[in-house]
């Protein structure tokens, strides 16, 4: 990490335990957005190979198979329903948790089964699929927050997991860059 | 006949702003009492009132509240009555008697960030009102200002009686104001200056008319608390 990256801390190797804070941010300027992009690419520096991501379709992780379909019907252009996205997004935002089952009111179903953490990078990678298509910022928003954990997480992710998290910094990053020229 | 308002206060900056502007309202008219929670586990931080704020705020013909000015001096001042409760849960049952045992027709919230009325309040015929900044029902949620920035929009306050679900219920006005310049302080002067001005003029509206504005049923977005990148960037474009 560069130095300056020090006053970009929302990262909590706690999460998703821990709820990071963003309550009443304080103004940093053109420094604090500096520290923003260089933690980001210093954590998509190590990246190698520009691979699809693969998912995994024997997983038995009912969450996992729900982001499968979803990832596959974004990136097919099929046609996706953002009632249930929207739901789960609010879940998020109230919990910063992923859990690994839901109702069909996107409740969980065991409140303690939320540290799986591959799912929090297959929501990151959903968010930023669903930002590119529809462009509303309550996604970019949550992109954000589920970066900054799959962030403070990242040596526990494997290689396969990892490799989804960097397409999907990318993706983040592309759109900070993008939202600040469109607003200069 | 007059309309009998009770601030229902914490002891925040919001509350400040909300007392400050009642003076401004005709005393033959209105009838203000305070209940004021919380304010021994709770300090009001005075935030500095730099040079970029004041000249935009004053640019706009808005009124600058006096953050120094504690909300019971604006009350004394004013002879007007107010009690304290020693809890800082807003869904207290003191809290809840306290507003049971008072009468007035209209509840105005400024309480503590974060805080939701819970259904206990909404049992009594008495009416809450809140002004939020964003256009509802379409902006429903928090820091909509910053989200109104980053979408190019005007900001807007709309001030509408409460129900327990968030940010729903009936609107009564809705107002305008300019997308601030660079270096305005926004959280703390900026939000409550907009939202103490609208409170106003809602209150000034009901006066001689009823609630009419529908909540229509619409494609409305929730925005959620936001992310400091994207509050530097809407910051930063000003």
């Amino acid at each position: 990490m560069t130095g300056d990256s020090l006053i970009y801390k929302y990262i909590d190797i706690n999460t998703p335990k821990a709820k990071i804070n963003y309550s009443y941010s304080k103004y940093g300027g053109e420094l604090f957005l500096s520290s923003y992009f260089n933690l980001r690419k210093d954590v998509i520096f190590d990246e190698r190979k520009a691979w699809a991501p693969i998912l995994n379709i024997n997983s038995t992780v009912t969450s996992e198979l729900m982001f499968n379909k979803w990832i596959n019907d974004l990136q097919k252009n099929f046609q996706f329903d953002r009632k249930e996205l929207n739901l789960l997004l609010k879940r998020f935002e109230v919990t910063k948790k992923v859990f690994e089952n839901y109702d069909q009111n996107y409740r969980p179903v065991d409140k303690l089964k939320f540290l799986n953490l591959r799912l929090y990078v297959l929501f990151s990678f959903i968010l930023s699929l669903t930002y590119k298509k529809y462009g509303n910022l309550q996604y970019l928003n949550s992109l954000l927050k589920v970066n900054d954990i799959n962030i403070s997480n990242i040596n526990k992710l494997d290689e396969e997991t990892k490799n989804i998290l960097y397409l999907s910094i990318k993706y983040e990053i592309t759109f900070v860059k993008e939202l600040r020229d469109k607003t200069k | 006949m007059k309309s009998k308002i009770l601030l229902l206060a914490g002891n925040t900056l919001r509350a400040r702003a909300y007392g400050q502007q009642l003076q401004n309202l005709n005393p033959d008219l209105f009838e203000i009492e305070g209940l004021l929670y919380g304010f021994p586990e709770k300090d009001c931080i005075i935030p500095n009132l730099n040079s970029e704020t004041k000249i935009f705020v004053e640019q706009q013909g808005l009124f600058i509240p006096k953050f120094d000015e504690s909300i019971e001096i604006t009350f004394s001042k004013n002879n007007w009555s107010f009690s304290k409760v020693d809890t800082i849960d807003v869904n207290s049952r003191a809290i809840l008697k306290e507003i049971e045992e008072k009468d007035c027709d209209i509840v105005v919230f400024a309480g503590y960030g974060g805080q939701l009325l819970k259904d206990g309040h909404f049992v009594s015929n008495k009416r809450y009102l809140h002004m939020h900044p964003g256009k509802l029902p379409s902006e429903r949620g928090s820091t909509t200002i910053f989200y109104s920035i980053l979408n190019q929009r005007k900001i807007t306050v709309t001030a509408f009686y409460m129900t327990e679900k968030i940010d729903a219920g009936q609107n009564i006005i809705y107002k305008e104001y300019a997308i601030p310049s660079k270096g305005v302080d926004v959280d703390r002067w900026y939000d409550n200056i907009v939202r103490a001005d609208c409170f106003v003029s809602a209150l000034k509206f009901l006066n001689t008319n009823d609630a009419t504005m529908k909540q229509m049923a619409d494609d409305s977005e929730e925005y959620y608390i936001i992310h400091p990148v994207l509050k530097h960037v809407a910051l930063l474009s000003l």
